[in-house]
């Protein structure tokens, strides 16, 4: 074991994936944005890198990938790092305990969840720091909520929850797809139970 | 407001004003319309006191607007132009990263022109191959294609980056970049951080 290894959580080939996972997500953004899609798409790197390298990695890529997004997209990037690492979190416990990407029902419903947790997640920051709005399409359906009278907190959650499981959904099921159509013998080099829970790699013997 | 102006002349001065005008254009504004839309149709509708914004929301949504400006303009005053490629090690050493985090955060900055890179080869690759056409549509259609390239790309690009940094000796080199003491302990540097975060947090949401 090298040196480096030694004083770090990682080995190299995992510090190699995640600065392309980082990478990744902030690109995927920028490809959205220019194709000007109403989704997102900047969670998948850090759905990648929890599946192939494991929870601190994928919190890591996802807080890193918001502060660097921060600075080479918006700024606005940089108060949601939580949910980036609240996104980390849940599909490393979907994936490892309840083996969530076994099948494309289960990763629908994995997606489905991982929404409406992120939609809660981000609720509160949407309100304290940006007065309830988010600058996108969502800000009609909050208006509506809020308009039979629901308090702001309560209208940015419901409409939360509304949109942020397509999104998420959607990017579950790219990162699906992805590890099921990737090369065996590459996603070899990443084994780790839970790809082998999840059925992207078989069992040895 | 008049700090704003000010933190938008040293913008101009550092060089990065279009890059704030970018995110003024492309996110500042549509927050605003989401306030307006909130704060001066939806909420008072709600409360039934009738539509238009009253001088409460008014302010309240000035307020918000305001902040969320300046704090784009201070954030990218103070860090982007540190983060220039040929000053990118020195910045992020005397900041105190060290070993894998140091290789993280470079790796990471690099690597974002690099993949928007082969976005953009894969992207025309298929243009040419008559498998895509330019309008967004087309270009829409082509994602999940594009998407699993670009992911081959990373896995194969992680092992021979991993593989070239064990060959060159990565850690060694790592342990060469002198480390230069600047003023002060690093506990007061710590204390004076957080100072700085708990006022930006104070300002930012009382």
């Amino acid at each position: 074991m090298t040196e480096l290894t030694k004083r770090s959580l990682f080995n190299q080939q995992a510090l190699a994936l995640m600065p392309l996972c980082i990478a990744l997500n902030i690109a995927l953004g920028g490809v959205v944005h220019f194709l000007k899609l109403p989704i997102y798409l900047d969670a998948t790197g850090t759905i990648l890198a929890t599946l192939l390298l494991g929870l601190p990695a994928g919190v890591i890529v996802g807080v890193a990938s918001f502060l660097l997004a921060s600075l080479v997209i918006s700024p606005v990037y940089v108060f949601f790092v939580g949910t980036q690492a609240a996104i980390a979190i849940y599909i490393y416990l979907v994936a490892r305990y309840l083996h969530g990407l076994l099948s494309t029902p289960r990763a629908i419903a994995t997606g489905i969840g991982l929404g409406v947790l992120a939609g809660v997640v981000s609720a509160p920051i949407i309100v304290l720091v940006f007065g309830g709005v988010s600058g996108s399409g969502r800000d009609l359906v909050t208006a509506l909520i809020a308009s039979s009278g629901q308090q702001i907190l309560n209208a940015v959650m419901l409409s939360g929850a509304a949109s942020e499981p397509i999104d998420k959904t959607l990017q579950v099921l790219i990162a699906f797809s992805l590890l099921r159509g990737s090369p065996k013998g590459l996603l070899e080099r990443f084994r780790n139970p839970w790809l082998v829970g999840n059925g992207f790699l078989k069992a040895p013997g | 407001m008049l700090f704003w102006i000010g933190l938008l002349l040293l913008l101009y001065l550092v060089g990065i004003l279009s890059l704030h005008l970018h995110f003024l254009l492309f996110v500042w504004v549509p927050l605003c319309l989401g306030l307006l839309l909130v704060w001066g149709v939806a909420i008072p509708a709600g409360n039934s006191a009738g539509f238009g914004l009253g001088s409460a929301e008014a302010y309240r949504t000035a307020l918000i607007a305001l902040r969320i400006g300046a704090f784009a303009a201070l954030l990218q005053l103070c860090f982007v132009p540190l983060l220039h490629r040929s000053e990118l090690v020195v910045t992020l050493t005397a900041w105190g990263l060290r070993g894998s985090a140091l290789v993280l955060a470079v790796a990471s900055m690099t690597l974002i022109d690099d993949l928007r890179y082969r976005v953009d080869q894969v992207m025309s690759a298929r243009i040419a191959r008559g498998l895509a056409a330019r309008n967004t549509l087309s270009r829409v259609l082509q994602l999940p294609a594009m998407l699993r390239p670009l992911l081959v790309f990373v896995l194969t690009s992680a092992v021979r980056r991993s593989e070239l940094w064990t060959h060159r000796g990565l850690e060694r080199r790592l342990a060469q970049i002198p480390v230069e003491n600047g003023f002060g302990s690093r506990s007061v540097s710590v204390l004076i951080l957080a100072g700085a975060i708990a006022w930006l947090a104070a300002s930012l949401l009382l």
